[in-house]
C-alpha cells in the first residue's frame, strides 16, 4: 500500500497533469482515501502544482540547517559529557605532572651518584688487593712518572710494615726541576711512619705534573 | 513486503538513535522523504508557497526538540498530525477564518491505523456481507462506491458517468465507505 515518498511526488504530478490511466488514477485516489497525509498533499498541489525546483531548494535548506549542527552544539559548553571529559583530562594532567616530577627526582639522584663515582675514579685506586696505599689529596698535586699503580706496587714492596704498624701519613713536598721530591713535610702520622714514608719517597720514582704534591699513605 | 518492513524498521531505529544522540543527520534522514508530502499539506492549508516553505523548515525545527522527548511508534501518522496542527495554528495566528473542511479529515484520521484490517479482512472474507450492506446505502453513495471500488473508475470518470460534481463524488465515496464499514462491523458482531 505505502509507496516510496519520492515515487509519490512524481505520481502526484502525473495524476494532476492527467498523465495516468483511469485505473492508475483510481489506484492513487484509493490510496489517498486511506492516507489523509497523501490526500492533503494532493489537495495542496492541486492548487499550486508540483514544483521540483521549490522541492530541491527545500532539500538544500534542510541540508544547510543540518550543517549548522556543530555550531549549535559548541554553544552548549558545559554539558555533562564535556564536564566528564574535562575532569578526565585534568586527572591525566595531574598524574603526568606527578610522574614527571618522580622521574626527575630519580634522575637527579642518579646524577649525584654518577658525580661521586667520577670523583672516585679520579682517585688513584690501585688494583691488586683493592686497597690503595698512597694517593694524592689534591687535584693540583704532582703524580709519580711511573703512574699511581706502579707507585703503589713500589711502596707495597718496600715498606717495612713491622716498623710502622697501622698508620696514616700525610706528606707535602715540592718537586725539583729534575722531578725529585724536596722539602718534605708531614702533617699527619707517627714519627716512625713519617720517617719510613720519607725514605720511600726519596728512594722512589720522580714526580711530574706540578711543582707541589700532597700525598696520603695508608699503612695497614 | 520485505522492503516495506526493513524500511519501517530502519525508520524506528533512526527515531531511537536520534532520541539518544540528537544527531541532526539522523533527523534529516527521517524527515527528508516526507518533505514533498509536508510541503503539499502546507500548501493546502496555508495557500502561499513562501509561507509553506518556511513552515516545512519550522516543522523540522520543532521536531529537533519534540523527537528527543516523545516516544513515537508510527512516525508517518504522528508527523501528519504534527504538521497539520502546525499549519492550523499558523492560520489561527494569522487571523484567517478556518473554514477548511476539518470534518472531512477527522473521520479519515481514525482510519489511518484501521484501514489495513478493513482492506485485508473485510474485503476478502466478508464479500457477501458487503453485498448486503451496499444495498443499505443511499443511491448516490451506492453508485459511486460501486464505480470506485468494483469497477475501479477514477473520480473524473465517475463524474462523467453520473454527472455529479467532483467534490460531491468525493464525499459520496468517503461517506459511503464509512457507512459501509459501520454496517459491516455491526453484522460482524451480530
Amino acid at each position: 500500500m505505502e509507496m516510496d515518498n519520492t515515487y509519490n511526488i512524481i505520481r502526484i504530478q502525473q495524476y494532476l497533469r492527467g498523465e495516468l490511466t483511469p485505473e492508475e488514477m483510481n489506484q492513487l485516489e484509493r490510496q489517498a482515501l486511506e492516507d489523509p497525509f497523501l490526500n492533503d498533499a494532493i489537495e495542496g498541489y492541486a492548487v499550486k502544482g508540483v514544483s521540483h525546483t521549490k522541492l530541491t531548494l527545500l532539500q538544500q535548506r534542510l541540508q544547510d540547517r543540518i550543517a549548522q549542527q556543530p555550531q549549535e552544539r559548541s554553544r552548549m559548553l558545559f554539558n555533562s559529557q564535556r564536564l566528564g571529559i574535562a575532569a578526565v583530562a585534568c586527572l591525566l594532567f595531574i598524574l603526568s605532572c606527578v610522574l614527571f616530577w618522580m622521574i626527575n627526582t630519580r634522575d637527579a639522584k642518579k646524577n649525584q651518584g654518577q658525580v661521586a663515582l667520577e670523583l672516585n675514579t679520579s682517585e688513584p685506586i690501585p688494583s691488586g688487593n683493592g686497597l690503595f696505599i698512597a694517593r694524592k689529596l689534591t687535584n693540583q698535586s704532582a703524580s709519580p712518572v711511573i703512574g699511581w699503580e706502579a707507585f703503589n706496587t713500589y711502596i707495597k714492596k718496600n715498606t717495612r710494615t713491622a716498623i710502622i704498624g697501622k698508620d696514616v701519613v700525610v706528606l707535602s713536598f715540592e718537586v725539583s726541576e729534575k722531578g725529585r721530591p724536596i722539602n718534605i713535610t708531614s702533617s699527619k702520622g707517627k714519627p716512625a711512619s713519617v720517617k719510613e714514608a720519607k725514605i720511600l719517597l726519596e728512594k722512589g720514582p720522580t714526580w711530574t705534573g706540578s711543582n707541589r704534591a700532597e700525598i696520603e699513605f695508608v699503612f695497614e | 513486503m520485505v522492503f516495506k518492513r526493513t524500511y519501517r524498521q530502519s525508520e524506528a531505529d533512526l527515531l531511537i538513535q536520534y532520541k539518544s544522540t540528537g544527531d541532526l543527520n539522523l533527523l534529516g534522514t527521517l524527515y527528508e522523504p516526507y518533505m514533498p508530502l509536508i510541503y503539499g499539506l502546507c500548501l493546502r492549508y496555508l495557500k502561499e508557497e513562501s509561507k509553506s516553505e518556511d513552515a516545512v523548515m519550522q516543522i523540522f525545527e520543532q521536531l529537533i526538540k519534540k523527537l528527543r522527548i516523545h516516544e513515537v511508534s508510527n512516525f508517518k501518522s504522528w508527523l501528519y498530525s504534527f504538521a497539520r496542527n502546525y499549519c492550523l495554528m499558523e492560520l489561527r495566528a494569522s487571523g484567517k477564518n478556518i473554514t477548511i473542511s476539518i470534518d472531512e479529515n477527522t473521520f479519515m484520521e481514525n482510519e489511518l491505523t484501521e484501514h489495513q484490517s478493513f482492506e485485508h479482512d473485510m474485503l476478502e472474507t466478508k464479500l457477501s456481507s458487503m453485498e448486503k450492506c451496499l444495498e443499505h446505502l443511499n443511491n448516490e453513495q451506492k453508485k459511486c462506491i460501486k464505480l470506485f471500488y468494483l469497477d475501479q473508475k477514477c473520480y473524473k470518470d465517475i463524474c462523467e458517468i453520473t454527472g455529479y460534481d467532483i467534490s460531491k463524488v468525493k464525499s459520496y465515496i468517503q461517506n459511503g465507505k464509512r457507512n459501509l464499514k459501520i454496517c459491516m462491523e455491526k453484522n460482524g458482531d451480530g
